[in-house]
C-alpha cells in the first residue's frame, strides 16, 4: 500500500475534529520551505525506509488548539442563549398567560426558517461561501497567522457550519428543557390573541392545520378549547386539560420544527464535511506533490554510485607495426581495420578454441581492436584472462576505434575508462600510455 | 481481482534500460548513470495512481556474460520442455555475491518469477549478431515478451533492428525516453497488454487511470497556479517617501523590493508545480520578470500608523463618541447625550489638525505618517499575461519534460502565442475578468473558475504537444 494512501486513511479514521487539525497540519508542514530536507531527516534518523508516514504527522496542527479546543464554548453559549430566551418567552406575571404565537414563532417558525436557509447553504456549492471565506481571512489576518485554513477553505468552512449546527442544537434542546422545567413549577396558561382572525373556526384549523404532524398523537382541538384560550380571556382557565394540551401541543412543535431539522441538519453537516475532507484528501495538490515525494523518497533507499572517470583525448589511428597482433572485438566484417580475427559475434566455445589455437603465435603486444560504439562487457574481460592465461608474458591492451555513428562520444569513453581500471587492462591508445 | 502487471526491462548494458523505467515510472530518483554497467541490483519501481499500483517494472543489470551463460543453458536443456527449468537451473547455481553470473542472475530473477520482457536496444547504433545470445536466452525464459526500440542518439538504425527484433519479439516499439509524452506513453503500456492475456484487464484499467491522473494532475497544477497567482497580482508594496531621498530613488528601490516578492513567489509555484510532477532535482533557466509598467506605483498614498487618512478620522470620532456616550451615561443621560458629540467633535479634530503634518510626529526618532509610495496591486493587463503566460509555459514545459531527461530545463519566457488561441471568446474574457478581480480578492467559486480555465490551457497544450508529436 501506497503510504500517502496510507495517510489519507488514518486521516479519515480519526474523529473528524483531529482529522482536519491532522489534514491541515499537512499544508502547514508542507508550506514550509525545507519540508523535504526535514521529512527526509527524520527517516534518517530512524534508519527505516519503508516509513510510518504518521510519524510526520506525530501531533496535529498546534496553532489552532485554540480553535478546535474553544469549540464547544459554542454548545455552552447556545444552551445559555437558549435557556435565557425561554425564560424571557415565558416570563409570567400573574394572569397575564404566555402568547402561544410567540412560544411558536420563537423556537419552532423561526429556528424552521433558518435551518431552511442553513440547509441550501449547507448542501449547495461549498465553495460559494463568500462570508465563511471573509471570517476566516479576517480570523487569518487578525488571529491565527496560519495558512493552512485559508489553503484549505472549503474544508474548514464546512467544519464551521457543522460547528455552527451543534450550537443550534444546544440552543433548542436548552431551551425545551427550560420549558419542561418552568412548566414543573409553574402554572402556565396558553392563550392566543390576534387582530385579524377574530373566528376561533379559523384559528382552529390553523392550529390543526399548523400541527398536522403531531396532531395524530394528541387528542381533538375543540372549538371551545379555542375559544377558552382566546386573549384577553374571559375568565381564568380552570380546566387543566386545556393547559396540558397547549403545552404537548407547544413541545411537539418545538420538537418537529425546532430540533428535529437541526439534528437532520447536524448529521448532514459531518456528511458533507466528511465528503468534503474525502474530496480535498484526494485532490488537492500538496497532498499529490507529498504522494509524489514520497514515492521516490522510497525508490531512492538503495542507490547506485555514480564514478566520476575522465578521460582526456585519445590517438585514434591504430599504430602499424611488424610485432604486433590486433584481435578484433565485435569488429563487423566489412570493417577496414585489419585484424586476426573478430571475437564476440560467434558462440563462446569457438571463440575460446580460436585462442587455443592461435595463442602460440602472437606477438608480445597485443592489441584488442574494439569500437568505440561497443558497450565494455564482462566477457571481453573474460577473453583477455584467457590470453593471458595462455601467454602469460603478453602485453594484452584495448584499442579503441572511432565510432562510425553519432553517439555520446564523452560517456563511451568513461565507460570503457572505468572498465579498464575496473579489470586492469590499459588503454592503449591513451596518449600516456 | 486483477494481477498487477511486472515487467524486467532487460538488455545490453547502457542502452537506456533506467531511463525507460524511469519516464515510465515518472520518477526521477531513479539512478542515471552514463556510464556502462553501473546498475548492479534489479530494483522494482512502480506507476501508482492514488495508492493503486498499475504496473511494476524492474530495472535491471545489463547482460555481461551472454554467450557463456548461453553455452551453460545449451548443455543442460537439450529441447524446448526442458529450456525453462535450465534457466531456473542457471539462476539456482549462480546465485550469490560473488558469482560469475551475477548480472545475468539479477535480470533473469524477476523473469522466471513471472515478470513480462521488454528487451531495450539502442536504435543508433547498427544491429549485430552480438545480441542474439541475449535474446535467445530471453526466449528460452518462455515469458511474454516486446521489444523497445531507444534512438539515443539518432533514428539511424531504427528500421534494421525492427527487421532483427521482429524474428525473436512478438510486439516492437520505438519508445524514446527523453521525449515520450504522456499519449506515447499510453501508446506503450497499451502494447503490453498485447503480451498477456491476464493483463489485458488490468492494464485497461491501468491505462484509464492513467489518463485520470494526467487530468488531475494538471488540475492540481491550475490550483497551484492560481493560488500562486492571485497571491502575486494581489501583493502590495509600500515605502515611505522621504524628500531626501526623493522620488525617484524611493520608486527604484520599491521596484526592487517588489520585483524581489514576485520572483520569490513565482519561484516558490514552480518548485511545488515541479514537485507536483515529481521532478524534484529539476533545475531551470529563465529570463527575469521585467516590472517595466509605470501604472504599478501609487504615489500619492497617506498614511498614519498604516491607516488612511479617511479610516484614521473614522476611528478616532468614534473612539470620541464611545467616551463622550461613558461620561454621558455615567451622569444618567442627563446631559442629553452633549458628550458624545462633544467627544466625537473633539476626537475627530484633533485627529485632522495632528494629520495635516504627519511627518512631524516620531515614535523614537521614526516619523509615524507621511506619504509613501506603492506598488501594486497590478493593474496593468498585459503584465497580468505575463504573469499567467510565464506560470502556463512553465507548466506545460513540464508536461513535456520526461523523467529520464535530467537536462537543465530552458523556458522561453513570455510565450503568450497560442495561449490564448485555445480558449473560446468567452472564456478569454471571463480569464480576463477573473485575472482583473484578482487584484482584490476572489471568491472561492471565482477561484475554482480560474483554476479550470487554467487547467483547460494546460489540457488544450497537451493535446498540441500529443497531435504534433503524433503528427
Amino acid at each position: 500500500m501506497n503510504s500517502v494512501a496510507t495517510l489519507r486513511q488514518y486521516i479519515l479514521q480519526q474523529p473528524l475534529h483531529r482529522a482536519i487539525q491532522f489534514r491541515l497540519s499537512v499544508t502547514a508542514q508542507m508550506a514550509r520551505d525545507d519540508w523535504q530536507q526535514t521529512f527526509k531527516s527524520q527517516f534518517r534518523q530512524e534508519k527505516q525506509w519503508n516509513l510510518d508516514p504518521l510519524a510526520w504527522l506525530k501531533t496535529p496542527l498546534a496553532a489552532l488548539d485554540p480553535l478546535f479546543h474553544g469549540s464547544w464554548l459554542l454548545v455552552l453559549a447556545g444552551s445559555f442563549l437558549g435557556a435565557a430566551t425561554m425564560s424571557v418567552a415565558l416570563a409570567y406575571r400573574g394572569n397575564a398567560p404566555v402568547n402561544l404565537w410567540l412560544l411558536l414563532g420563537l423556537f419552532a417558525i423561526l429556528p424552521l426558517l433558518l435551518s431552511l436557509v442553513a440547509a441550501v447553504s449547507v448542501l449547495g456549492n461549498a465553495n460559494s461561501s463568500n462570508l465563511a471565506a471573509k471570517c476566516f481571512r479576517l480570523l487569518h489576518h487578525r488571529l491565527l497567522k496560519e495558512n493552512s485554513l485559508l489553503s484549505n477553505l472549503p474544508v474548514v468552512t464546512g467544519w464551521a457550519k457543522w460547528q455552527l449546527m451543534y450550537f443550534s442544537v444546544a440552543f433548542q434542546i436548552s431551551a425545551m428543557v427550560t420549558f419542561i422545567l418552568v412548566a414543573l413549577v409553574w402554572n402556565l396558561t396558553f392563550a392566543w390573541s390576534s387582530t385579524l382572525i377574530t373566528d376561533p373556526v379559523t384559528m382552529q384549523q390553523l392550529f390543526n392545520g399548523f400541527g398536522a404532524l403531531w396532531m395524530v398523537l394528541l387528542p381533538d382541538l375543540t372549538i371551545e378549547a379555542v375559544k377558552a384560550s382566546r386573549y384577553p380571556l374571559t375568565q381564568p382557565i380552570s380546566n387543566s386539560e386545556i393547559a396540558w394540551f397547549w403545552w404537548q401541543y407547544a413541545m411537539f412543535a418545538m420538537l418537529c420544527f425546532g430540533l428535529l431539522p437541526r439534528l437532520i441538519l447536524l448529521v448532514g453537516c459531518r456528511w458533507r464535511l466528511k465528503y468534503l475532507l474525502e474530496r480535498d484528501l484526494k485532490e488537492a495538490s500538496d497532498l499529490a506533490r507529498l504522494d509524489v515525494f514520497w514515492q521516490g523518497l522510497k525508490n531512492n533507499a538503495n542507490p547506485a554510485v555514480e564514478d566520476e572517470v575522465a578521460v582526456s583525448a585519445l590517438d585514434w589511428k591504430l599504430p602499424e607495426k611488424q610485432n604486433q597482433t590486433v584481435i578484433g572485438w565485435q569488429i563487423p566484417g566489412d570493417s577496414k581495420v585489419n585484424v586476426q580475427a573478430s571475437l564476440g559475434f560467434a558462440d563462446w566455445q569457438s571463440d575460446i578454441a580460436w585462442l587455443n589455437q592461435n595463442a602460440a603465435g602472437f606477438s608480445r603486444d597485443i592489441f584488442i581492436a574494439v569500437s568505440l560504439q561497443q558497450t565494455p562487457l564482462a566477457e571481453l574481460a573474460d577473453i583477455i584472462e584467457h590470453i593471458r592465461g595462455l601467454q602469460p608474458n603478453l602485453r594484452v591492451r584495448i584499442w579503441l576505434l572511432k565510432p562510425a555513428v553519432k553517439m555520446d562520444v564523452e560517456s563511451a569513453l568513461q565507460s570503457w575508462a572505468l572498465f579498464a581500471e575496473q579489470h586492469q587492462i590499459p588503454l592503449a591508445n591513451r596518449k600516456n600510455e | 481481482m486483477t494481477t498487477v502487471p511486472r515487467f524486467a526491462v532487460v538488455g545490453h548494458p547502457n542502452k537506456g534500460k533506467s531511463s525507460i523505467v524511469a519516464t515510465l515510472t515518472h520518477q526521477d530518483s531513479i539512478d542515471i548513470s552514463r556510464l556502462s554497467g553501473t546498475t548492479k541490483e534489479a530494483q522494482t519501481f512502480s506507476f501508482q495512481v492514488d495508492g493503486e499500483t498499475v504496473y511494476e517494472l524492474v530495472d535491471t543489470p545489463g547482460f555481461q556474460r551472454p554467450r557463456q551463460a548461453l553455452q551453460w543453458l545449451l548443455e543442460r536443456g537439450a529441447d524446448a520442455s526442458q529450456r525453462q527449468q535450465a534457466v531456473r537451473e542457471f539462476i539456482q547455481q549462480h546465485q550469490g555475491n560473488a558469482a560469475r553470473y551475477l548480472d545475468e542472475v539479477e535480470l533473469l530473477g524477476p523473469i522466471i518469477k513471472g515478470a513480462g520482457i521488454i528487451y531495450v536496444v539502442d536504435g543508433s547504433l547498427p544491429y549485430s549478431p552480438e545480441y542474439e545470445a541475449e535474446m535467445e536466452i530471453l526466449r528460452w525464459t518462455g515469458q511474454p515478451r516486446m521489444a523497445l526500440i531507444n534512438p539515443i542518439a539518432s533514428e539511424q538504425f531504427v528500421d534494421e533492428w525492427r527487421q532483427a527484433l521482429g524474428q525473436f519479439f512478438s510486439v516492437v516499439r520505438v519508445f524514446n525516453p527523453m521525449t515520450a509524452n504522456h499519449e506515447k506513453q499510453l501508446t506503450t503500456l497499451s502494447a503490453f497488454a498485447e503480451l498477456k492475456d491476464e493483463w489485458r484487464p488490468a492494464i485497461t484499467i491501468g491505462l484509464e487511470l492513467m489518463r485520470m491522473h494526467f487530468a488531475k494532475q494538471r488540475l492540481q497544477a491550475a490550483q497551484i497556479i492560481t493560488s500562486q497567482l492571485t497571491e502575486m497580482i494581489g501583493h502590495q508594496s509600500a515605502l515611505p517617501l522621504d524628500e531626501r531621498v526623493g522620488l525617484e530613488l524611493t520608486k527604484k528601490l520599491l521596484r526592487e523590493n517588489y520585483q524581489r516578492h514576485l520572483a520569490a513567489s513565482e519561484q516558490k509555484m514552480r518548485k511545488q508545480l515541479a514537485e507536483l510532477f515529481a521532478h524534484h532535482s529539476l533545475t531551470w533557466q529563465s529570463q527575469d520578470l521585467l516590472l517595466d509598467y509605470p501604472e504599478l506605483f501609487d504615489q500619492g498614498h497617506w498614511y498614519f500608523f498604516g491607516l488612511t487618512k479617511q479610516r484614521l478620522l473614522t476611528l478616532a470620532a468614534s473612539v470620541g463618541f464611545v467616551t463622550g456616550a461613558a461620561i454621558d451615561a455615567s451622569v444618567g443621560a442627563a446631559s442629553f447625550m452633549s458628550g458624545a458629540v462633544a467627544g466625537t467633535l473633539l476626537s475627530g479634530a484633533a485627529t485632522l489638525f495632528a494629520s495635516q503634518n504627519p511627518e512631524r510626529i516620531k515614535v523614537r526618532g521614526l516619523p509615524v505618517g507621511g506619504k509613501q509610495v506603492t506598488a501594486g496591486p497590478i493593474k496593468n493587463l498585459q503584465l497580468l499575461y505575463v504573469l499567467l503566460g510565464r506560470a502556463v509555459h512553465y507548466s506545460s514545459c513540464l508536461l513535456r519534460q520526461t523523467h529520464a531527461n535530467r537536462n537543465e530545463l530552458m523556458l522561453q519566457d513570455n510565450q503568450m502565442d497560442g495561449l490564448l488561441t485555445n480558449l473560446e471568446k468567452g472564456k478569454q474574457v471571463r480569464l480576463t475578468l477573473l485575472l482583473q478581480k484578482s487584484r482584490k480578492e476572489l471568491s472561492e467559486n471565482q477561484r475554482h473558475e480560474l483554476t479550470d480555465l487554467i487547467a483547460g490551457m494546460l489540457t488544450a497544450i497537451d493535446a498540441t504537444e500529443n497531435v504534433a508529436s503524433s503528427g
